[in-house]
């Protein structure tokens, strides 16, 4: 049972690994939307290392604002980036629309 | 502003942000050129690929971590299929595979049936050695 599905709001943190990762700087600490649980694979980080990365971890489709990435980002108001996230990577985040 | 505000800017650096990682980074406009794979793109390619199939002798994540540790002259000096040939053929040396030296003996053999050098160090094929006037050494 994979641990988030789609609609969920998710955070991609910083592990502050070392090594080969596949998180890039400009989407962490950012929040988004799981689009779509893609399956789940070696890990990576593990495999870069010859190492056979198991159990395999749950990757999913992470939908994130353009203008939540990039603070001067000129598009359109609904345009998104979608990018691949390994569960150990993220964590849940709160619905904004959400009262206290 | 919180962790949490989806609109908090990401650190712009931090421990272990490698030079590929190159996503907000100045860079001007991307290049929209496209080219036609070359022969030796695809076969370096399939040897990848054939290399990883077989019971992962290299995986493409550890040509990964090899590319992003040349540092970042080189890195950028490199192609996109250069950067994974390089890398493969180190990981070929580290696991007793193939011999770097032997790489690059073939890669001298090579060029020599062209009448050229290759140049080890700064990653180039020049005319051989000894062909100019600057070229005897």
């Amino acid at each position: 049972m994979s641990r988030f599905a789609p609609g969920d709001r998710v955070q991609i943190l910083d592990l502050g690994k070392p090594g080969h990762v596949r998180i890039p700087w400009y989407v962490r600490h950012k929040t988004g939307v799981v689009e779509r649980h893609c399956g789940a694979y070696p890990n990576p980080e593990e495999l870069a290392v010859a190492r056979p990365g198991l159990p395999a971890i749950d990757l999913y489709r992470v939908r994130l604002d353009q203008r939540d990435l990039w603070p001067d980002y000129a598009g359109a108001a609904e345009d998104t980036l979608e990018i691949e996230v390994y569960d150990h990577w993220l964590a849940p985040a709160a619905d904004p629309s959400a009262k206290d | 502003m919180s962790a949490e505000d989806p609109a908090a800017p990401a650190p712009p650096d931090g421990p272990y942000r490698g030079y590929h990682d190159i996503g907000g980074r100045p860079a001007g406009p991307v290049a929209r050129d496209e080219y036609a794979f070359a022969d030796w793109q695809k076969l370096s390619e399939a040897l990848r690929g054939a290399l990883e199939a077989k019971g992962r002798l290299v995986s493409l994540d550890e040509i990964r971590r090899v590319f992003e540790s040349f540092g970042e002259g080189l890195y950028n000096t490199l192609g996109f299929y250069e950067r994974r040939a390089e890398a493969l053929t180190v990981l070929l040396d580290e696991k007793g595979i193939v011999p770097r030296a032997a790489v690059l003996a073939r890669m001298d053999a090579i060029a020599a049936t062209e009448c050229r050098a290759v140049d080890h160090v700064a990653k180039s094929v020049g005319p051989k050695a000894g062909d100019g006037p600057d070229g005897a050494r």
